[in-house]
């Protein structure tokens, strides 16, 4: 940056130009004819220019450099910071789907199973569980559908199959596949 | 065979015989069970429930439920010769938790949520604690039952008859 300041005191190799924040060389030296100057100035003024060419491609590429490691970083942050929730919502569905089952798996009223604190906070990690619970309803490991349901907002099941676990989740399983869930 | 997990939610279940009769599924529940069906969950809420009858979790509603499948209500869980018998467990608010069923043995069978099915000698044992008291007997006549099996299948076996006449026509 500081060889581009440096060269904007030369007149008139190249002009600064500020654009969104970033400042770029505007290159203006063949717009003024060199028979218009001394040959020796001339001559000296090109060699500094040259150098300071030199230096600003230089700061130009460190800059774009620069620019694309934040981009990088930036990048890399999300990824992480994705899996990172992800791993933890898998985590988190773990240890509360184990309670779940052991606080209400001797029970019948499908309506004491789904008001369960454990089971309203796994609906509570909304649409980020919900690749585990469709994963779950595959193995037929529980009853997820309320939970699908709730996070949801559909509901693929006919009233026929209410109940039947195979069907039932045959059918969530099948509206997974046409959104491309699974 | 004894499980301390089950003596362990259900702590009446050590004064009396008892017996594992199947592994663990969620396939079906208790309700399902004591209606004969293993393929379904019965509940009124978010699971199978017979057409026209109120989606509620009270007892008349359980009742009426069972009265789609030939039971009326009894006064006791007596073994009667012709008879089978049924029984609704509500909790200290009168809310459906449980049936079991007898079986002709004078004994009882339960799908315990989840878990197992068990046969158990008495419904004390699964009294208390989770399922509160069975309060509500419910009967009907096995022979009924039977004839209704029979007829079922003459049914069935009718319209089988008429389906193949039918293809075999169109053909």
């Amino acid at each position: 940056m500081r060889n581009l300041q440096k060269l904007g005191r030369y007149s008139p190799p190249l002009q600064l130009v500020s654009s969104g924040g970033i400042v770029t060389a505007k290159e203006g030296f063949f717009d003024h004819p060199i028979e218009k100057k001394a040959e020796p100035a001339r001559f000296a003024e090109a060699v500094e220019y040259a150098r300071n060419l030199s230096s600003i491609q230089t700061d130009v590429r460190s800059l774009i450099e620069d620019y694309a490691r934040q981009i990088a970083e930036q990048f890399v942050a999300v990824q992480t910071q994705t899996q990172t929730r992800s791993e933890s919502v898998a985590h988190k569905f773990q240890e509360l789907s184990r309670q779940w089952r052991t606080e209400t798996a001797h029970l019948s009223s499908v309506t004491k199973q789904v008001m369960h604190p454990s089971y309203q906070r796994i609906i509570g990690l909304g649409p980020a569980v919900l690749p585990i619970l469709l994963q779950e309803v595959r193995q037929q490991s529980g009853y997820w559908f309320w939970a699908l349901n709730a996070i949801t907002g559909e509901d693929p099941v006919p009233p026929e199959d209410l109940g039947d676990v195979p069907k039932m989740s045959g059918a969530w399983l099948n509206w997974a596949r046409q959104r491309g869930l699974i | 065979m004894s499980s301390p997990y089950l003596e362990s939610l259900f702590q009446n279940l050590r004064d009396g015989r008892y017996e594992i009769k199947s592994h663990q599924t969620v396939n079906y529940n208790c309700i399902a069970w004591a209606a004969t069906e293993t393929h379904r969950k019965w509940w009124p809420v978010g699971a199978y429930w017979p057409p026209n009858v109120p989606r509620e979790e009270t007892v008349p509603a359980f009742i009426l439920a069972f009265a789609t499948r030939g039971y009326e209500q009894c006064d006791n869980g007596v073994l009667e010769d012709g008879y089978e018998k049924v029984v609704i467990y509500v909790d200290s608010s009168q809310t459906p938790t449980h049936m079991a069923r007898q079986l002709s043995s004078g004994q009882w069978t339960s799908k315990l949520g989840d878990l197992e099915d068990i046969e158990h000698e008495t419904l004390r044992q699964l009294e208390e604690g989770h399922y509160g008291r069975a309060i509500q007997y419910l009967k009907r006549p096995v022979a009924n039952h039977k004839r209704a099996g029979c007829l079922t299948l003459i049914a069935r076996g009718l319209l089988h008859s008429i389906w193949k006449v039918s293809i075999s026509s169109i053909r």
